[in-house]
């Protein structure tokens, strides 16, 4: 049930009850999720809940069984992961899942790979290195040999070279050292106030809550709880269960 | 906007099951294993014609070939494209030591051996007397067995330290030599002519002759027991060892896995099954030539395991069966009717189609039909995830650390002495130092923090202290004993467990197995107990599984409603946690963990910052990597801090986030807040 109705606008991104199983293991259970042009939206849960199954339906990797996933004002629950991808919605996978053998070159080009614009392509580089001035310092290098944190700002950047619409990002802050995860916010919000729009999964929900303006608390399959950031932060059911202001038991 | 209309009624519950999945349970099960063992051994009382019961003996072969195969491909995933060459060498030894091939001069050496029955004298023709080898053929079953295992060692031994595609082209390679030097010793094989009067068995004076119904019979009963040999190997602690192996070498090595010896061990046993099946064969055929053990034979064997299901015992049975009669049944009755149907229809195209002749194209086709659409086999090894209701699908966090039954069992060691001590340790990767010169001692009973920029060295000390890297320089000591060359698996009998930043379950097996797997350091079933199955490694089987349902209570019904289900199908974080409890069941005196919170929100993280403190009071020792500030400030008794392999701060939690240089590395601007 959503706790607040801030005013929204055409929505990018849309799941209306849907619904996913794994063999006979129902995961999402009629699951509707809204993402505006321009929003940063951010969902919580629980580990278990159905956070990175969202994701990996968000991108085909997982087919929904009932219900609709639309994307720019089209149902798309049939398209192959590739064309979702050619039409503007680019992963940051968990744990990054960068291509270790290759140089950070290649993985950025890799992420261009659905594009043909020479011209174009060269000039989002260097965007991304108006952004991430450290990997401009690391392009020969392989990219299994980077730090952690290193990694991940390769796996944004490879990100953005699809020119994505919708940046869909899976706990981007894991395994980071805390100065890093600073960092890896502020891009994130860069990165959306140069109009892209962003879908988080995110453990790390204080950092998440402060950035996104919207946010959804999925338990076991289900919204249970949805609102802007502000009015879930102070949400005492997310807080006990999400900010760890829980009490102890005994 | 058009909605995929829903499936309304759809209950969240587990729905109760129907009848028809009942039936489908353990009763049904037993009921068609005694229709297919009737039908088996009804088969040539029914079926009179030889020449389709010869076929049978010869599929029932391959399914042999196919099951010793599927220990060493399917069970501990080792690529063996060269298979045959036991085969051949099972054929061999029966062969040589049963026929006229080799005839010795006679000497008073050979007269116990005559007396045991083993040769016979032969009276030369005008020379001197020669010796006639007589030895039994079942005698020479369990010695063909044994020879080929001793083979299977011998080639299996150069290849340990590969994987993939790298041992695939060794074995290919034994398995070309094999026949070549089969076809080059005349004096021994004779050559590319063959081996020719092999004696058929012969058993209580009934002599099995040329007649295929006695074969037949044999052959069942050979593949009644291997698929039993089958099924007690893959259910026991040696075939969890395997498929740990096959699902990641670093990990099962890191629970105790000896990988060596297991590999050898499936290859021994792979070639053990080839070698009777050899002697089989022959004693059969009556005749070994080099041309029945080459390359062909291999892939077939391997085609088999693919279309039955990879590592499934009745999958491999099946797949060998099919493709066998597929050849010599259906093919020869199928190009008949074609040649028919070509005579009646006055096609001449038809009438001249020999489908035999094109029995790969045939393997083909339905291989990449296989693969593209039941990628797992005919009878596939692994189950598909089973429902589960909502109530077992709700996990909520709860503070106060672990209530459940877990006890540690171990001696808690010496509480005046050090627990480890580290002293210089040194790694270099190339130019780059990862660990230089870190020393640490860390007391039973504490809590200690490892904390630093991501690539400050942590995961590689931890890596150094489980003996997964060896070090350039320096020691670790445990309880006072230098374990710093010790190999990962002993560094676990001693008693340090670890789990791993970047997860290493193994992922195509159960929650239960994954476990189990941790027990492998506290266990001792070896292959043959696993197969007699006596009462002592009953209880040691029934202990483990004791200690593994206790450790995964720890984590209430976040991983015990899903036992059942493979570890490939868990979240992220239940991932972590499996891999503690695999990492506890293998009762350490200190645990390693690394970035055990990564993953989980700030409340699962209290709860699990709680649970390791539990584990602390049970008296395990901990040493943990960790970013998240809040847990190391609220567990951790003391913390240093490494920055580019090297000690830059070691003290209290407070103190140490005092430190500038530890500010400046690592901390930031938030947790440089938090903290003041």
């Amino acid at each position: 049930m959503p706790i607040s109705a801030a005013p929204r606008r055409a929505p990018l991104l849309e799941f209306t009850d849907v619904d996913t199983y794994y063999g006979e293991l129902h995961v999402l259970k009629r699951v509707n999720y809204r993402v505006d042009e321009g929003d940063i939206v951010c969902l919580l849960g629980g580990n278990a809940s159905g956070k990175s199954t969202t994701m990996k339906t968000i991108l085909g990797l997982v087919r929904p069984r009932g219900g609709a996933v639309s994307y720019a004002g089209e149902v798309i629950n049939t398209l192959s992961t590739a064309e979702r991808v050619r039409r503007g919605i680019a992963p940051v996978p968990e744990a990054r899942r960068l291509f270790p053998r290759m140089t950070v070159a290649e993985n950025l080009e890799m992420g261009a790979f659905t594009r043909s614009d020479r011209a174009e392509i060269a000039a989002d580089l260097d965007r991304v290195f108006e952004l991430f001035p450290r990997i401009r310092e690391r392009l020969g290098q392989i990219a299994g040999t980077l730090s952690g944190g290193e990694q991940q700002m390769v796996a944004m950047a490879r990100a953005l070279m699809a020119r994505p619409r919708l940046l869909c990002m899976d706990e981007p802050s894991m395994g980071l050292s805390p100065a890093f995860v600073d960092q890896v916010f502020a891009l994130i919000q860069a990165i959306n106030r140069q109009g892209t729009s962003i879908f988080m999964v995110e453990q790390n929900a204080n950092m998440a809550l402060s950035i996104a303006n919207y946010g959804y608390v999925l338990q076991t399959g289900e919204v249970v709880v949805s609102g802007d950031a502000k009015s879930l932060r102070d949400n005492e059911m997310v807080q006990q269960a999400y900010l760890g202001e829980m009490k102890r038991a005994g | 906007m058009t909605a995929t209309p829903l499936d309304a009624g759809e209950p969240l519950a587990k729905p109760v099951p129907t009848w028809r999945e009942r039936i489908r349970g353990a009763a049904s099960r037993r009921i068609a294993l005694v229709t297919v063992a009737a039908a088996a051994f009804a088969f040539p009382l029914i079926d009179r014609n030889d020449g389709d019961v010869d076929a049978a003996a010869n599929a029932l072969a391959f399914a042999i070939l196919a099951l010793g195969l599927n220990i060493v491909v399917g069970f501990a995933g080792l690529l063996d494209l060269g298979y045959a060459a036991f085969f051949a060498i099972g054929a061999y030894t029966y062969g040589i030591f049963s026929s006229y091939q080799v005839q010795p001069e006679w000497s008073s050496f050979w007269e116990p051996l005559q007396w045991l029955g083993l040769v016979a004298r032969l009276p030369g023709a005008g020379g001197p007397d020669h010796v006639h080898f007589t030895v039994s053929f079942w005698l020479m079953l369990p010695v063909s067995a044994v020879v080929a295992a001793f083979f299977g060692v011998l080639f299996g031994a150069p290849t340990l330290r590969l994987k993939g595609d790298y041992l695939a082209i060794v074995t290919l390679g034994f398995g070309e030599i094999v026949p070549i030097v089969a076809r080059n010793t005349p004096s021994l094989t004779n050559g590319a002519m063959g081996l020719n009067g092999v004696a058929p068995p012969n058993l209580f004076g009934y002599a099995f002759g040329v007649k295929s119904m006695p074969y037949y019979y044999l052959g069942l009963a050979l593949i009644v027991f291997l698929i039993f040999v089958s099924v007690r190997l893959r259910d026991s602690r040696v075939g969890r060892a395997w498929m740990a192996i096959r699902e990641d070498e670093i990990a099962a090595e890191a629970m105790g896995i000896n990988r060596s010896r297991l590999k050898l061990l499936a290859f021994a046993i792979g070639a053990a099954f080839a070698g009777m099946t050899g002697t089989f064969y022959v004693a059969k055929l009556q005749t070994a030539t080099p041309e029945m053990f080459t390359f062909p034979v291999s892939v077939m064997v391997l085609v088999m395991i693919v279309l039955g299901g990879m590592g499934s015992v009745a999958g491999v049975v099946l797949g060998a069966l099919i493709l066998q009669l597929l050849q010599s049944w259906f093919l020869q009755d199928l190009t008949q009717w074609v040649h028919a149907l070509g005579r009646v229809s006055g096609i001449a195209f038809l009438e001249e189609i020999d489908l035999v002749q094109s029995i790969e194209l045939i393997f083909g086709v339905i291989l990449v039909v296989m693969m593209l659409y039941r990628r797992d086999g005919l009878i596939p090894a692994q189950r598909a995830v089973t429902g589960l209701s909502h109530a077992e699908q709700t996990a909520v966090p709860s503070r106060g650390g672990i209530a459940g039954e877990f006890v540690v069992t171990r001696r808690p060691p010496d509480p005046a002495k050090p627990l480890l001590e580290v002293r210089a340790l040194r790694k270099s990767y190339g130019g780059i130092k990862a660990v230089q010169g870190v020393d640490l001692t860390i007391m039973p009973g504490s809590i200690v923090a490892i904390i630093g920029p991501n690539g400050s060295g942590k995961t590689t000390f931890f890596n150094l202290i489980t003996g997964l890297v060896k070090a350039d320089g320096g020691t670790v000591r445990l309880c006072g004993e230098d374990i710093t060359a010790l190999a990962p698996h002993l560094i676990v009998e001693r008693g340090i467990a670890r789990t791993f930043q970047n997860l290493r379950l193994f992922a195509n097996m159960t929650l239960t197995d994954n476990v189990l797997v941790g027990t492998h350091a506290r266990t001792t079933t070896g292959a043959l107990g696993a197969v007699i199955r006596g009462p002592r490694v009953r209880r040691e089987e029934e202990e483990a599984r004791k200690r593994v349902a206790s450790v995964l209570s720890i984590f209430g019904n976040r991983l015990l409603p899903r036992v059942a289900h493979l570890a490939r199908t868990l979240s992220y974080a239940n991932r972590r946690r499996l891999e503690i409890a695999r990492a506890l069941v293998s009762e350490p005196v200190l645990l390693l963990l690394d970035e055990p919170t990564a993953g989980m929100n700030p409340t699962e993280t209290l709860e699990l910052t709680d649970q390791i403190r539990t584990l602390r009071e049970r008296g395990i020792t901990i040493l943990l990597i960790e970013h998240k500030l809040n847990v190391v400030n609220e567990i951790a008794d003391r913390v240093i801090v490494l920055d580019h392999g090297e000690k830059i701060a070691e003290g209290r939690p407070e103190e140490v986030h005092r430190n500038e240089e530890v500010l400046r590395a690592y901390l930031g601007r938030t947790a440089a807040r938090a903290a003041s």
